[in-house]
This record gives C-alpha cells, sequence and structure tokens, in this order.
C-alpha cells in the first residue's frame, strides 16, 4: 500500500441480521460487499466462522481463496477476547496470550494482514504479543471502542506501551464509535418503548448537547419521580455519546492498524452522529495509508425489512468515497 | 443499569420455528421438545448463559427437567455454567428437551428467558449481562 493510500473495505458484520436468519450465505455477503464498492473485508470470526474459537485450516483457506476469487482482500479477522467467558474467574493472562497466538495462526492461514483483538487483553500483555505478531507477519490491533475513550485510563496506559514497543505489529483498531456525539433514531426508540416519553427525551438531547453534568441531569429525573427506563437512558447516553475530541485522533493516527468506520443510520447519504466530514479531513491531513472498514450497527434496532444493511452499507462507502475525494 | 436490551433485534428469535413436539419413548410420550436460538449476533460459550429459564403457559418449568440438545450432546440446564469449552455457533438451533409425562396437545405458550454474559465486555471491571425474553405459540 501506497503511503497516504486510503482503502475502503466492509465489515461483514455489517449484514449480521440477514446471515443470522439463513437469507444470505456468507459468499452472498462477499459479493454484496464487492458490488458496494469494497477491496477488502473483515470478519467477525465468532460469528461467522464454523468450528469457532478453533476453525479448521481448510475453511480458512477455502474462505481466503474465495474472497481472491471475488477480488477482496481478507483484511482482518476480527477476535473476540472474551476474558469473562468462565463462570468462575477471569482468563488468566497466560490465557489470553494462547487465545491471541490461536487467533493469530487463524488469521495466518485465512490470509489476513490484522487480527483485531479487545481492550480486554491489557496493555502489559502487547509486550508478550508483539514477539508473535512479527513472527507471523501479521498485525495485532486492540480495538477502542464505546464507553472507552482515549482519555481513558487503560487506553493511556495502551499509548504508552505502544510507543515503548515501537513496532508496527501492534497498535489500535479505532472505532469511530468513540467520536459519536449523539444517539441515533433506533437507539432512542428502544427507550421510547419502555415508555420514556419525548419530553424526557428531548430534555436529555438537550442537557447532553449543552455538556450539562449527569449528576444535575439525574437529580431533574429523581425529581420528576421518572422512570428507571428513563434514568438508565441517561446513564447511557452519558457514558456512550461525548462532544467530539479531533487533536487527540491525530495524536494516535501513527498507531492506528486500521478503522472501523461506524454507523447507524444513512440518511440521504449522511451518517448524521459522527463527525465524518472532520474526521475523513483529519486522515486525509495526517497521510494515513490503510483500511476504513465500514461497520454498520443499526441491525441491531432496525429490521432488515425497515432498514436495508446492503442500502446502508452501499450508501457509506459513497459518503466515504466522497468525502475523500472532497 | 441492564433493563434495556439495545441488541434487542435478535430477541425475537430465542424461540425458533422447526422441531417442535413430543418426546416418544416406545409406547411412552415422556415431554415435549421444541427449538431454540441465541439470541445475539455471534456464537457464544454455553458458559456465558447466565439464566435460561422457560415458562409453559404461564408456569414455570422445573429446570431440573430441561435439557439443552446441541452440538449432538445434551446439557442440564443447571450444568451451562461449567462449559466454557462448549460453543455455540450463530447458525446453530439448539433443541430444548422436557421432561413432562403424556407431553403437550395442541396450541400451548412458551415463555423464554436468556440472560447472556457479554465475556468481552469488562470495560470497567465488570462484564455485561444482557437479558432476552420471548414468547411463542407452538402447535404440539
Amino acid at each position: 500500500m501506497r503511503a497516504g493510500e486510503v482503502k475502503l473495505g466492509v465489515s461483514l458484520f455489517s449484514y449480521s441480521s440477514v446471515f443470522y436468519l439463513g437469507e444470505k450465505s456468507l459468499t452472498d455477503l462477499l459479493k454484496k460487499s464487492k458490488e458496494a464498492g469494497a477491496e477488502g473485508i473483515e470478519i467477525v470470526a465468532s460469528q461467522m466462522i464454523p468450528g469457532y474459537p478453533y476453525p479448521s485450516r481448510e475453511w480458512l483457506r477455502s474462505f481466503r481463496d474465495e474472497c481472491e476469487q471475488l477480488g477482496l482482500e481478507p483484511f482482518c479477522y476480527s477476535a473476540h477476547l472474551d476474558s469473562g467467558l468462565r463462570s468462575d474467574r477471569w482468563l488468566t493472562e497466560e490465557e489470553k496470550v494462547l487465545c491471541t497466538v490461536n487467533d493469530l495462526r487463524c488469521a495466518k492461514d485465512m490470509g489476513a494482514s490484522v487480527v483485531r483483538t479487545q481492550q480486554t487483553i491489557s496493555p502489559k500483555l502487547m509486550y508478550e504479543i508483539a514477539p508473535w505478531a512479527e513472527r507471523y507477519g501479521i498485525k495485532v490491533g486492540v480495538e477502542i471502542h464505546p464507553p472507552h475513550t482515549l482519555s481513558t485510563d487503560v487506553w493511556q496506559e495502551f499509548i504508552r506501551v505502544f510507543e515503548d514497543i515501537d513496532s508496527p505489529y501492534v497498535g489500535i483498531v479505532m472505532d469511530l464509535g468513540i467520536y459519536q456525539e449523539y444517539p441515533y433514531d433506533g437507539w432512542i426508540n428502544v427507550y421510547a418503548s419502555h415508555g420514556v416519553s419525548q419530553a424526557t427525551i428531548a430534555f436529555l438531547l438537550s442537557a447532553l448537547k449543552e455538556g450539562q453534568p449527569l449528576a444535575e441531569v439525574l437529580a431533574v429525573l429523581e425529581k420528576q419521580n421518572a422512570s428507571e427506563y428513563a434514568r438508565e437512558m441517561a446513564q447511557e447516553m452519558f457514558a456512550l455519546y461525548r462532544p467530539y475530541r479531533p487533536d487527540q485522533l491525530a495524536d494516535v493516527m501513527k498507531y492506528i492498524t486500521h478503522f472501523h468506520t461506524k454507523f447507524y443510520h444513512m440518511k440521504n447519504g449522511e451518517e448524521e452522529t459522527i463527525p465524518y466530514r472532520q474526521i475523513l479531513q483529519i486522515i486525509k491531513e495526517t497521510g494515513f495509508s490503510g483500511y476504513l472498514i465500514s461497520e454498520y450497527e443499526g441491525h441491531y434496532v432496525y429490521d432488515e425489512q425497515t432498514v436495508s444493511c446492503f442500502d446502508q452499507v452501499r450508501e457509506h462507502i459513497a459518503m466515504e468515497r466522497r468525502l475523500l475525494n472532497a | 443499569m441492564g433493563l434495556v436490551n439495545n441488541q434487542r433485534a435478535y430477541d425475537k428469535h430465542l424461540l425458533w420455528q422447526g422441531g417442535e413436539g413430543n418426546i416418544v419413548v416406545g409406547d411412552s410420550v415422556v415431554g415435549f421438545r421444541f427449538p431454540v436460538r441465541i439470541p445475539n449476533f455471534r456464537g457464544n460459550y454455553l458458559s456465558c448463559i447466565e439464566e435460561f429459564s422457560f415458562a409453559l403457559d404461564g408456569q414455570a418449568l422445573d429446570p431440573d427437567k430441561i435439557e439443552l440438545v446441541l452440538n449432538g450432546k445434551r446439557f442440564r440446564i443447571g450444568d451451562l455454567p461449567q462449559l466454557f469449552a462448549e460453543y455455540w455457533y450463530v447458525l446453530d438451533v439448539g433443541i430444548i428437551e422436557v421432561l413432562h409425562d403424556g407431553g403437550l396437545q395442541g396450541k400451548h405458550r412458551i415463555d423464554a428467558t436468556m440472560k447472556l454474559r457479554y465475556g468481552y465486555s469488562a470495560y470497567f471491571g465488570v462484564c455485561k449481562v444482557v437479558t432476552s425474553k420471548c414468547s411463542k405459540e407452538y402447535e404440539f
């Protein structure tokens, strides 16, 4: 990849609902990705790969070959690091390393360039992971995801560790969900369906926009004798959404393996809850080389009959291309 | 926190269709069965199922009389928390079998609840546990 070259891809996770219902096969999803304009794909292993967490080499190689035949790069093997998978205890540090080495093995067989792992891996383990990543020739990116931000303690520690290791084989998968400023309609409607009034919703959105402290907002709800659903909505909203901090993004750009260009609902060719225009401008200005992987997450609340995931991905890639070329 | 499932699109699939019926052993009808899916975008370890409970026509079913048939094996509901090496692939349909002398005839309503721990979600030291509920009428 040339310096400053940005490629557009899609996470097959975007098509979760149609996959779950058996309406589309993995082959169908790859073809749809290509039609939408993707150059590469990311696959969530725990979701779509049979035999996970120990899929067969035959399956992985066959998937790699299928991607390549369709002109798609099998760019990222997206792993979950389920540190809480056991009921009796957390995974040990040794078990986390074993999980990640297994993920690297799978990624190698799949022809992927990156393993996406999660912050549950812990910063200090990156010292053990980096040599394995270098040995396999595959990057390990730790995904930063809401409710975390780059200011969260564990992320300050990850960044310090990445500076110290100074290897291109470990870094950050930047999920743009951390820059979401406001909730999307579908998210709001879930709470409305539990009886949170339009007046309360309007109050919460206004308070969020004005930067009112959560404690004050909860005090108002208490006085109004608001429901526990309204209080939960306030807590979730203030934990997940916040004003955009573009300065921090530029600071960590050199550690970013790729972006999850998260989105929830494309309307008239735009995603309204994340400041894409400003973020893509920084991506261009800093000369970032790599993938923007479109990740549609509206399927959590929208039915496919109401909002088509295929239309959403196509619109999103088109928006990215337009903004990158602007 | 945790009252609302923001990933609720999958809840309605917890009780699936196809394969419901009675369990017949020889000449005896010893129980009934119905199909279930994991109500999430991804598969999961059975140990992450913190609760999997059912009601028949509004009456809670005894967990000691329920088994989950999955991956070619049978698991007691009470044993699920220990099964950290058993994975439920998201496209696989599980079968719930209930010991119930004489089985069921005609239409009956099943209510299901699953509390699922997201093992990757310990952003601040605690895993998120999401409750999914689903009701469905089956013809037995």
